[in-house]
């Protein structure tokens, strides 16, 4: 089953990316892959991912995991079991940080204190255990750790998802800043498109494991390309407008193990014709700076297998 | 510490209460038994019928049940433990001497699975699906579900001195299996020809239990290390780039073994209570084989502290293991 295919883009230093689409489209996989980190039943097929001149695909596992956390680090949906219960959050901030960088371990107490702080925590409170927070410190305690290593690259997969809305505010923010602070590159995993209009520049588009629609947030969301893009913006309440029931998407998301024939989408789409059950769309540029994976647009070429490309510079 | 020394102290109330239920229930539950032990005492000859009568007497059957109790209770506390019918022996040292031999059989059993099945159960773990995981499950099961006794005369019929293999091949193991050690080298005493027989005596009831019993320790091992393996925060380990090496020891063992402490707790307290399938089989004069011979006989005495002395090693096994969890996992709360 591919459970990801044919996604594609890059990440400028600096940038943040949002990568969005309903539950089980594969923005979860596509971070996961990223890092090499998909579970023992998964593997990269074939593409690359490229980073500042290295494709990380082929890379050593010894080398890898080098790259992980001092390079590209990742925060998890859930940060109650994406933290150890059993562990100190102290000692779960300085593991990466001993060890990536040669620091003995009052060095690495120190840096643990600053990252909370960072995150607005007492230092003190290192030696809790992550029972003893609240959702929303523990999603900080999160972020904290995934910046212990000052990585080029932050992947944030759902980071406020479960979180009550004034936290998630919080949350938000906080990435913003820290994001700004410390130069940061980030992917923003999450499949609410207010989460994206704030912070991100790009944003990607996913359905059913493949990429519909890249390009600027604002021009995306203003100006959809793509059929399912123009549904998910559609289907988003406009708080100041007139109270409606927004409009859905008719349908469910297809079944990867047994996918549609040509486009993915195609069995939902209302401009569907008969070319979209035939072939498969690429992901091609349709206006300037936007790219979309639609044959409604001229000179879309048809999908040969393709493999994964992820870039990043 | 304060939350630790708490706990305790509850718990430990919690336990004596437990213990004092278990010798109350205990008397009540011998005396429920059919039988009348003064009556098994006398040969069955109507002439010796006066002797059942001086029996009953001697052992104070004709008292109240609730005399005969406060009796019981100030004698099992004193550790007066009343004499076997069977051995004319004191109960008390009986069962020390048993407890000793029965300790050395189950005790390097236990210890051995424990080890053996947690190494087994872990590989496996890490190599799930793959031939060695296979392997070792088929086998562990096929093991466990066989019944005990039925191991062990095979084991008998292959290693024991004069089996069948060993007339064709002078090389084959040829292991002496009856007793503690070879009767003819006289009292027990602590000299080489001694120990080294009673090693080769240990072998294969010893090698019976573990093979019987492994499969309780690694499957669990195994699962428990599976589940942990697949929790969120082993990927965040991972993504952290330690090895797989470092992800085992730190994160996934710490997690994992909660459940193997409560698992290996009760395994040690049932050495106390010794093994009477193995015992019985090869002739292991443990508690075990003694707690046979002790129902067979209707010899309550002994039979009634049996009981007393494997319920209080339940007890105290389950106390260790919360204090062991407490120290654990900082998740378990004062309630």
């Amino acid at each position: 089953m591919h459970a990801v295919d044919g996604v594609s883009f890059d990440l400028d230093e600096g940038e943040a990316l949002g990568l969005a689409g309903e539950s089980g489209c594969g923005k979860t996989t596509t971070a996961l892959s990223l890092m090499r980190l998909l579970p023992y039943n998964g593997k990269i097929v074939s593409g690359s991912i490229l980073f500042r001149g290295r494709d990380l695909v082929k890379v050593s596992d010894l080398r890898i995991r080098k790259i992980r956390w001092k390079e590209i680090s990742i925060i998890f949906q859930g940060a109650m079991n994406s933290l150890n219960p059993v562990r100190n959050i102290g000692q779960q901030i300085a593991e990466p940080i001993i060890l990536h960088e040669k620091v003995d371990e009052d060095e690495a107490t120190n840096r643990v204190g600053e990252l909370l702080e960072l995150v607005g925590i007492n230092r003190d409170r290192r030696r809790d255990f992550p029972h003893e927070f609240s959702g929303g410190m523990r999603q900080r305690v999160m972020i904290a750790m995934a910046l212990a290593c000052n990585p080029k690259i932050v992947i944030a997969d759902e980071p406020v998802t479960a979180l009550d809305v004034m936290i998630q505010a919080q949350i938000l923010e906080l990435l913003e800043r820290l994001r700004k602070e410390l130069h940061l590159s980030m992917i923003l995993i999450s499949h609410d498109l207010s989460v994206m209009a704030e912070t991100c520049e790009k944003v990607a588009i996913m359905y059913g494991g493949k990429m519909m629609e890249v390009g600027k947030t604002v021009d995306v969301f203003t100006d959809p390309k793509h059929p399912y893009t123009q549904g998910l913006v559609a289907a988003f309440p406009d708080i100041r407008g007139q109270r409606t029931m927004p409009a859905s998407i008719p349908g469910d998301v297809p079944s990867l193990i047994n996918p549609p024939s040509g486009c993915v989408f195609h069995p939902r789409c209302k401009f569907a014709f008969d070319r979209c059950t035939a072939a498969e769309p690429a992901l091609a540029e349709v206006t300037p700076g936007r790219r979309a994976a639609c044959f409604l647009y001229p000179g879309v070429p048809e999908v040969t297998p393709r493999p994964m490309t992820v870039e990043a510079r | 510490m304060a939350r630790i020394l708490k706990v305790m102290v509850r718990k430990g109330v919690n336990a004596a209460i437990t213990i004092f239920g278990i010798i109350c229930l205990n008397y009540a539950l011998l005396r429920l038994m059919p039988g009348d032990p003064a009556l098994s005492l006398t040969p069955r000859d109507p002439k010796y019928q006066g002797l059942a009568e001086y029996n009953r007497e001697l052992f104070g059957f004709d008292k109240p049940p609730w005399e005969q109790f406060a009796i019981y209770l100030q004698r099992t506390v004193t550790l007066d433990w009343g004499v076997s019918y069977r051995l004319g022996l004191p109960v008390f040292d009986v069962l020390m001497r048993d407890l000793g031999w029965t300790l050395v059989l189950v005790g390097t059993s236990t210890v051995a699975t424990i080890i053996i099945g947690m190494v087994i159960g872990s590989i496996a773990a890490q190599k799930r699906g793959k031939p060695f995981d296979i392997l070792s499950t088929a086998t562990g099961i096929f093991l466990y579900g066989m019944p005990i006794f039925w191991l062990g005369f095979l084991l008998l019929a292959v290693f024991e001195k004069g089996s069948i293999v060993g007339h064709y091949f002078t090389w084959w193991p040829a292991l002496p299996s009856q007793g503690y050690y070879d009767d003819m080298l006289g009292p027990w005493s602590w000299d080489g020809a001694h120990l080294t027989s009673a090693a080769q005596h240990l072998i294969l009831p010893a090698l019976t239990l573990t093979l019987g019993t492994l499969a309780g320790i690694s499957l669990v091992m195994r699962s428990s290390l599976i589940d942990v393996m697949t929790e969120d925060f082993v990927t965040t380990a991972k993504a952290k780039g330690l090895s797989d090496r470092q992800v085992l020891r730190r994160h996934i063992l710490p997690s994992g073994l909660p459940p193997m402490v409560t698992l290996i707790a009760l395994d040690i307290a049932f050495v106390i209570g010794g093994a009477y399938q193995v015992e019985v089989v090869f002739n292991y004069y443990g508690i075990g084989w003694e707690t046979i011979q002790a129902i067979d006989n209707l010899d309550f005495p002994l039979l009634q502290f049996i009981i007393v002395v494997g319920g209080v090693a339940i007890v105290l096994a389950n106390l260790v293991s919360d204090f062991i969890l407490l120290l654990l996992d900082p998740r378990i709360k004062v309630t």
